[in-house]
C-alpha cells in the first residue's frame, strides 16, 4: 500500500485533496456534550460508539488512554466527575495543553466538533503546522461546503479521506463509527496550516511537532 | 342526443359532439390504464424486498512514526473494503427475496450467504446472514436472523456483523492487504440498502 502524497501547495499555503471518500472517526468522543462515549468496558449502556476491538484488548491498547502513556498499560475510565463515568478515555491527535493526559476534556468530541484526520506523514511535509489548523471540505455531489472545521487528528499514511461523526453529520453521510461513512469520491478537503482552526466559537492551538 | 341551438346545423353540430365523446371517452381508458399499470408499479415494490449489498471491512490502526512521548501514538481507525455481489431478487414458496452471496479475496475460505425475504403473507421482512467456513460449516455465532433492520428509511447506517477469524488470518491480512506498521483490529460483515 502506498503513501498517500501530500498534495501541491496552493499558492495561499493551503492544501488541497483530490476527491475521496469520507470515513468516520469517532476517536476523542468521551461525552463531552452529553453524548455517548466511542469505548467503554463490556456492558456499558448505552452501546459506544465503537467497536470496543478498535481500542484494543488486555496488553495491547493501542485505541485508548492507558495509564503508562503505552500500549500495554492500563486503559483509564472515567471517574464520577467525568462526562461519561465508567468509559474508556480517547485520545485525538489534538490535545488541549494544559489538561492532563488522562483528562477526557482534554481531547476533541469527535461527536460535536467537525474535523477532518489527514495521513499522518503530512505533518511533517506540510510547510507550516497542520495540527490545529484550520480545514474547509466541499461536497461536489451536493455543492455543500463545510467552513469551519479543522485538522484534530490523523490516520494511517496510506488512506484519505476521513472526519468526525460531527463532521459526517454535517453532510447527511451514515455517521456510525461501526458502520458508516462513504466510499464514494465525492469530499474535497482543503487544509490551512499555520491558520488555527475555529470551530463553535472555540480557537484552536496550532500544535508545531 | 345533444341539440344545436336554433339556426344552427344540426347534422354538423352533432358530429363535432360526437368527435368530442370520442375524445372523452379515450382520455378516460387511457388515464384508467395508466393508473391500473402505477398500481400494480406500487403492488410489485411492495412484494419485493429492497435491494441490498454486503462489504467486508477490516478496520486497522497505524502507528504513528515519529509521534512524541504523551502524543497519540496510534492512528485514528480505518478499513480497507472487499464487496461482495450485488443482491439479486429470487423468489419460491410465496417468498421474494433479495440474496446475496459470495466471498471476498482475504478471507478465500469464507463463503457469505445473506438473504433478505419478505413473507407474502405477513409481509415482514427478515434479515438472515450466514458465513460458512470452507467445509461448508456456519462459523460460530451463524446463522443469525433478525428482522429487517432497513425498515425505518431515515436510518442510512448499515447493519455490521462481527467475522470472526483466526490469527492466522489475522497475520495474513496484515501481510497481503494491509502496510508496515498497521495493525488488523476488526473484521465486519456490513449490510447496506442499494442506492
Amino acid at each position: 500500500m502506498p503513501k498517500i502524497p501530500l498534495p501541491q501547495r496552493n499558492a495561499d499555503g493551503s492544501y488541497t485533496t483530490s476527491p475521496a471518500g469520507m470515513e468516520i472517526d469517532a476517536d476523542g468522543a468521551n461525552g463531552q456534550t452529553g453524548g455517548v462515549p466511542v469505548y467503554a468496558p463490556k456492558g456499558f449502556t448505552p452501546t459506544p460508539l465503537d467497536f470496543l476491538a478498535n481500542a484494543g484488548g488486555p496488553g495491547n491498547w493501542f485505541g485508548v488512554v492507558t495509564d503508562t502513556g503505552e500500549e500495554d498499560g492500563t486503559p483509564v475510565k472515567q471517574n464520577a466527575s467525568g462526562p461519561a463515568p465508567g468509559a474508556f478515555v480517547s485520545a485525538t491527535s489534538y490535545r488541549w495543553p494544559k489538561l492532563a493526559r488522562i483528562d477526557p476534556l482534554a481531547y476533541v468530541d469527535a461527536a460535536s466538533v467537525p474535523y477532518i484526520v489527514l495521513p499522518s506523514h503530512w505533518r511533517q511535509e506540510a510547510i507550516g503546522v497542520v495540527l490545529g489548523c484550520k480545514a474547509t471540505v466541499e461536497d461536489t455531489k451536493t455543492g455543500k461546503i463545510l467552513e469551519a472545521a479543522g485538522v484534530l487528528d490523523f490516520g494511517p499514511r496510506t488512506k484519505l479521506g476521513e472526519a468526525s461523526v460531527a463532521c459526517a453529520q454535517f453532510f447527511g453521510v451514515p455517521s456510525s463509527a461501526k458502520d458508516g461513512g462513504t466510499s464514494e469520491k465525492r469530499f474535497i478537503y482543503t487544509f490551512f496550516p499555520g491558520i488555527p482552526a475555529v470551530i463553535n466559537g472555540v480557537e484552536y492551538q496550532l500544535q508545531p511537532m | 342526443m345533444i341539440l344545436a341551438p336554433p339556426g344552427r346545423n344540426n347534422t354538423t353540430a352533432a358530429k363535432l359532439v360526437s368527435v368530442i365523446g370520442k375524445m372523452l371517452a379515450f382520455s378516460c381508458v387511457a388515464l384508467l390504464a395508466n393508473l391500473r399499470v402505477s398500481a400494480a408499479d406500487k403492488n410489485d415494490a411492495a412484494s419485493k424486498p429492497m435491494a441490498i449489498s454486503g462489504e467486508v471491512r477490516y478496520h486497522f490502526r497505524e502507528r504513528i512514526a515519529h509521534a512524541k512521548a504523551g502524543e497519540k501514538q496510534f492512528s485514528a481507525p480505518a478499513t480497507e473494503r472487499e464487496a461482495l455481489p450485488l443482491s439479486r431478487l429470487v423468489g419460491s414458496d410465496g417468498q421474494q427475496a433479495q440474496v446475496v452471496e459470495g466471498r471476498v479475496a482475504h478471507l478465500p475460505s469464507y463463503r457469505f450467504a445473506i438473504k433478505l425475504s419478505r413473507d407474502e403473507g405477513t409481509h415482514a421482512d427478515k434479515l438472515e446472514v450466514n458465513i460458512l467456513d470452507a467445509a461448508g460449516k456456519p462459523l460460530s455465532g451463524y446463522p443469525q436472523t433478525i428482522a429487517n433492520p432497513f425498515a425505518d428509511a431515515s436510518d442510512q447506517d448499515g447493519k455490521e456483523f462481527e467475522i470472526p477469524i483466526t490469527k492466522y488470518r489475522t497475520q495474513m491480512i496484515e501481510k497481503t492487504l494491509l502496510a508496515k506498521d498497521q495493525h488488523l483490529t476488526y473484521v465486519a460483515l456490513v449490510i447496506k440498502p442499494s442506492s
